[in-house]
């Protein structure tokens, strides 16, 4: 996945303009002009009368990490340098604070204060020279992006209009910094991201009529492009090309496979759905390895579902005519636990009976066995379960899917498919922890593994 | 009007001799009472009793919005509480409400002359605390549903100083205030310190009243002015945020009418705000004050006018003329009285020798015309503040308006079968109004229904309340 930074946003005179317009709506988001009744100092609006970026804030991506966590989408640690920025804040106060504070204390023990009036004053706050160096972490979810400040490095000049005050607001602000990078602006710019992500905050909180909750829902569905026309220009077009002929090639009706028999998708690095129940056949499991064995079912009906279940079972005949070889087994599982976990080094838990050290000996060839295990394909034909054994899981193996695929269409419209996933992993333990597998101890029975590419 | 417990507490401190007009708090008392005469909001019925000659009770039920109480006690070990305080139906209305304030001369009100020596006073503090000098009021109030409680102590430690506590407690402790207030009476000064827990204000106050001293009384024509200075600072240790301002206050009466008048100058020198009122009693029945506001930094300015109505029932009238003649004969006697046969005439015969005494009635002689005057001044200037204070007035009207406040304030306060009755309103002129009023002016062909529509909107009252208060 690849973007384009468009640097023209920052150089252009009118980021400044835009900054001063978000600036003063942001800082007047408490001030009520209706509500003079109850006294406040601020006695007018904030407005921020002048803003100067001179210089291009440097964003220095230190690390980019894409669909790496389950969690997010995209985690990156960038950089952010911001040098000789200028902005000038001008507002009306009240001066005599005494009256301010004295207003909210009941009548009985305030005391009288003749003349105790007081007058408004026009400050102007300037800040100058502000260079910021900030190290955040930005993570990217399904539906939100949440930033968090690191190594925040923030000096500026501050010049106020009212020289009393000069000491005591620079004090204040430099003591409220702290709070502004750790708490509010993260806040504020997941609260930003959410109504980005998701339309649902235009929704009205007022109570409605059924009617209309159902046409809510529908709009909940309904994923929101956050990309129009006009981005489009900016997005990669050999990345769009791809895009697109993945979703073109999903455009079937189609179970068998499209392209030849052994290659796996006609686009490298990509799996289809109809193509799905050869990736599955060649996953190291007893059941691909002893499927000549196999018993067909007389109800030949049509499922592919049934092969991200019958992954591991030892067909019954094989049993019966005791045609199983135990070191293939055991090589099986291995194969099956080395791709579960990603450590490398960890080893099985299991119980092992020492009966010679011949049988040693026949471990120590297990490369060779290993190729073995992967079954080669003999059947065109699709090949059949027990019927015992089937069991509808049509919604868990969907998600399935969704992860095979590298770039999946769905990524760019941002419709969340955690939660789905994540009842797959789980739906699956509880299934799978009534059995055992081949000679491995009860308490280390482990899910399917997650397939990867 | 005054609240039931706010009288007992003027009552008490006129029962020790405790002059709150000396206070700097009540500096430009006047003036406030006359334009920014507080307005009830709501719909408000106080009883309060006194069961004993020491603890009265008040019971108060509000309803707005939601209907509240609260509860009152207090008690006091005063002695001739009876005197000072009589039930609503028996009270003036002068003495319920608040309105202009007659400051007494510093001489004429202290039984302690400042020319006099320290044995006078220590003769005098004896005298003092042997009559109970050290008396002291416990308020408590509880209000309901709020559970909100109000407790105060005013003790008197001694002839010259005066402790106040008050208290606040709130049920969820979000409001817990104690207010320390000591005042302390030295000669022609009082001074006063205040500290308050909410935001640990801390607060001082000095007044100090010029005055001629009681040797000249005797020799000058008869002078009833009093001048008074005094200023406050304050200091919110919390939050560092301080307050202060400077007063003036002269009080005179007019030389041939006997009608008092008072003028104010006030100045915050932090925040550049001056304040100037003149306050006048133009006859018996009406009250004018005028007050402006200037701020030197700002250049905001302000004239506000306030003024009372005070009204007689019409058939009382015709009585009280009859007792108004009546009164005049004693006066002129009372004129004549200090002139022939003073005191210091009868007394000086006999120390003083016969030249001297010669001498004296020489001097006495020459001085009787002005001290005629000034007998005469006197007369009226007393008769007249006698007359207001006997008049049996039924209610009162009080208005003030202010230009840059676009507002119309009216109070309403009389005495009906002995209830206490007090309502008003309080009209707000909105910018939208005047200028369709200006424009209703400007283009007289304009349809009328428009100007009325606007006129609805915006004139409505503010706030509207009524008080009703009966006391026994």
């Amino acid at each position: 996945m690849s973007f384009k930074f468009n640097e023209g946003v920052f150089r252009d005179n009118s980021f400044n303009e835009k900054i001063k317009e978000k600036l003063t709506s942001a800082l007047n988001k408490n001030f009520n002009p209706t509500n003079q009744e109850k006294f406040n100092i601020l006695k007018s609006e904030i407005i921020v009368t002048k803003t100067n970026f001179p210089t291009i804030p440097k964003f220095e991506i230190l690390d980019l990490d894409i669909n790496t966590q389950p969690r997010s989408l995209v985690k990156g640690i960038c950089k952010i340098i911001i040098k000789d920025a200028m902005v000038q804040l001008q507002t009306v106060i009240e001066s005599n604070l005494l009256l301010v504070n004295m207003k909210d204390t009941p009548y009985f023990i305030k005391p009288n204060l003749i003349v105790n009036n007081s007058l408004r004053i026009p400050i102007t706050m300037t800040f100058k020279g502000i260079s910021l160096e900030a190290i955040s972490n930005i993570f990217v979810k399904n539906n939100s992006l949440s930033i968090s400040f690191n190594d925040v490095n923030l000096d500026f000049k501050f010049d106020c209009s009212i020289n009393i005050l000069q000491n005591t607001i620079e004090k204040r602000l430099k003591d409220s910094m702290h709070l502004l990078f750790k708490d509010v602006l993260p806040t504020v710019l997941f609260n930003m991201s959410q109504s980005w992500f998701t339309n649902n905050h235009t929704e009205p909180n007022t109570p409605i009529d059924s009617s209309s909750q159902v046409l809510e829902t529908n709009n909940t569905v309904t994923p929101r492009i956050i990309f129009d026309d006009s981005d489009l220009i900016e997005l990669s077009p050999k990345n769009m090309i791809r895009l697109s002929t993945i979703v073109s090639s999903r455009h079937t009706l189609s179970l068998h496979g499209t392209s030849g028999l052994h290659s796996m998708a006609s686009i490298p690095g990509c799996l289809e759905k109809q193509n799905l129940y050869r990736f599955i056949s060649r996953m190291p499991s007893l059941s691909n390895y002893y499927s000549a064995y196999r018993n067909i079912p007389t109800n030949t009906e049509l499922n592919t579902m049934q092969y991200s279940n019958d992954n591991n079972y030892l067909p019954e005949r094989v049993l019966k005519e005791k045609k199983y070889d135990l070191n293939q087994i055991i090589d099986i599982q291995n194969k099956l636990y080395e791709r579960s976990t990603a450590d490398e080094n960890e080893k099985p838990k299991r119980r092992t009976i020492k009966l010679n050290k011949k049988k040693k000996n026949q471990k120590q060839k297990k490369p060779e066995i290993v190729r073995q295990s992967t079954p080669i394909f003999e059947k065109l034909n699709l090949p059949k379960m027990d019927e015992d054994e089937i069991i509808p899981v049509v919604a868990q193996s969907t998600p399935l899917f969704h992860k095979e695929k590298s770039i999946p269409p769905q990524k760019i419209n941002s419709i969340g498919t955690k939660s789905k996933r994540i009842s797959f992993v789980g739906i699956n333990n509880v299934y799978n922890n009534g059995w055992k597998w081949g000679n491995e101890d009860n308490t280390t029975v482990l899910p399917p593994p997650p397939y990867r590419l | 009007m005054l609240e039931f417990m706010d009288y007992v507490v003027r009552a008490f401190e006129r029962s020790t001799h405790w002059n709150t007009d000396n206070n700097y708090e009540n500096i430009t008392a006047t003036s406030d009472t006359l334009i920014n005469f507080p307005i009830p909001t709501s719909f408000k019925f106080q009883t309060s009793d006194r069961s004993t000659n020491n603890t009265f009770n008040t019971l108060e039920i509000t309803a707005h919005k939601q209907i509240s109480g609260s509860l009152a006690y207090l008690y006091t070990d005063a002695e001739n509480m009876g005197n000072c305080m009589k039930g609503s139906e028996f009270r003036t209305l002068q003495d319920s409400i608040e309105t202009y304030r007659h400051i007494q001369p510093f001489f004429s009100k202290q039984p302690s002359d400042i020319s006099e020596n320290n044995a006078s006073i220590h003769t005098l503090t004896s005298k003092l605390s042997k009559h109970g000098m050290h008396k002291s009021l416990y308020y408590g109030r509880i209000y309901y549903p709020t559970s909100i409680l109000e407790a105060m102590i005013i003790k008197r430690i001694n002839p010259f100083n005066q402790l106040t506590i008050k208290s606040l407690s709130s049920v969820n402790n979000r409001l817990n205030v104690i207010l320390i207030n000591w005042q302390k009476y030295k000669n022609e000064n009082l001074q006063e310190l205040t500290f308050s827990s909410d935001s640990s204000l801390c607060g001082y106050r000095f007044i100090h009243n010029f005055t001629s001293s009681p040797s000249k009384f005797n020799n000058a024509l008869y002078n009833n002015a009093s001048f008074s200075m005094g200023g406050e600072i304050w200091l919110a240790l919390s939050t560092l945020t301080p307050g202060c301002s400077t007063s003036l206050r002269y009080c005179t009466h007019a030389a041939n009418t006997g009608r008092p008048l008072t003028l104010t100058l006030s100045w915050n020198p932090l925040f550049g705000h001056i304040s100037s009122s003149y306050s006048a009693k133009t006859s018996m029945n009406t009250t004018f004050a005028a007050k402006y506001d200037f701020n030197l930094y700002s250049t905001d300015s302000n004239l506000s006018f306030g003024c009372e109505f005070w009204r007689k029932n019409p058939v009382q009238k015709g009585y009280d003329n009859a007792i108004k003649s009546q009164m005049e004969e004693p006066h002129k006697y009372h004129v004549k009285s200090i002139f022939d046969d003073a005191d210091y005439l009868t007394g000086s015969r006999n120390g003083i020798s016969e030249h001297q005494k010669k001498l004296l009635n020489d001097v006495a002689h020459t001085l009787s015309p002005s001290l005629e005057q000034m007998g005469k001044e006197k007369a009226i200037i007393e008769e007249f503040e006698d007359k207001f204070n006997t008049e049996n007035y039924t209610n009162v009207w009080k208005f003030a308006t202010s230009l840059r406040d676009h507002n119309l304030r009216v109070l309403w306060e009389g005495k009906f079968k002995g209830f206490l009755l007090s309502a008003g309103t309080d009209i707000f002129f909105t910018k939208e109004y005047m200028d369709s009023v200006i424009q209703y002016i400007n283009q007289e062909d304009k349809p009328a229904s428009q100007f009325n529509n606007t006129a609805r909107i915006t004139n409505a009252p503010a706030s509207f309340g009524l008080t009703i208060q009966y006391s026994t």
